[in-house]
């Protein structure tokens, strides 16, 4: 199984055609806010399944450390 | 455990053991932050922002404090001797190698680019650890499986750094 549709999104926020029509102001904004919101949080998220099998993967072929924001989970492992 | 917190714990650590009975009683080589193992160093990777050479003076001013307390691994390049103490301090990101390298005893050691780590610049004694970043090694978006190419490509790297006594980390991981 592959997530490479995951950065799906943030192409479609800025595709081409998309950005021609004439949007109002609102929905400008709206478009902002979502940018925003989806790069500070969403942008970097991985399911923990695949983050997981990563590390444990580096791991098991001899790397010594790994860096992980998620101490709970990286402990975990 | 937070840097701070582990440092100022090893402080008083050492601190205490100077006038408490039982440590003068019994010798131990070394005391360090984990109650479970204290024979473990702690590795400290100073991550080094701004000018290398220019914050490197001010790095080594900072941590005379905790070598004047003996609690810094160091190397010694004349006999080639290591002598392991609770905190093993490594230097990243602007580090300067050349500094590092010419400091003798050695007590500040030098984070080499894993991706690098074929060059005879490198060695466990200037660098007992090597990283590289997995999203750049790899490309930034899409699948980050590591199958085939990338998998032989990481155990090679692995087993140079190795064979030369130098660990290896990985940055930028998933989560």
């Amino acid at each position: 199984m592959s997530f490479r549709n995951c950065t799906a999104l943030s192409l479609v926020l800025v595709a081409p055609d998309t950005r021609a029509t004439s949007w109002t102001s609102t929905e400008l904004r709206l478009t902002e806010t979502l940018f925003s919101f989806f790069f500070s949080t969403l942008a970097h998220r991985w399911p923990s399944f695949k983050r997981d099998s990563t590390w444990r993967t580096l791991l098991d072929n001899g790397v010594d450390w790994i860096n992980a924001d998620n101490l709970q989970a990286a402990s975990k492992l | 455990m937070s840097p701070l917190r582990a440092t100022t714990r090893l402080v008083r650590i050492r601190e205490r053991e100077q006038t408490d009975l039982t440590s003068l009683c019994f010798s131990r080589p070394l005391s360090g932050v984990y109650d479970f193992d204290p024979a473990q160093t702690v590795q400290f990777l100073l991550d080094y922002k701004t000018d290398g050479p220019e914050l490197h003076g001010a790095v080594l001013a900072e941590l005379e404090h905790f070598r004047s307390r003996d609690l810094l691994t160091s190397y010694d390049a004349s006999t080639g001797d290591w002598t392991v103490r609770p905190v093993t301090v490594v230097c990243t990101g602007n580090c300067p190698v050349d500094l590092v390298r010419a400091q003798q005893p050695r007590y500040v050691f030098y984070d080499a680019p894993l991706a690098e780590i074929d060059s005879v610049e490198y060695g466990g004694e200037v660098a007992p650890l090597a990283s590289t970043s997995l999203r750049r090694m790899f490309g930034t978006l899409g699948s980050l499986d590591l199958d085939g190419d990338r998998l032989v490509e990481i155990r090679r790297l692995v087993s140079v750094a190795h064979s030369k006594g130098i660990k290896t980390r990985f940055w930028e991981t998933p989560g």
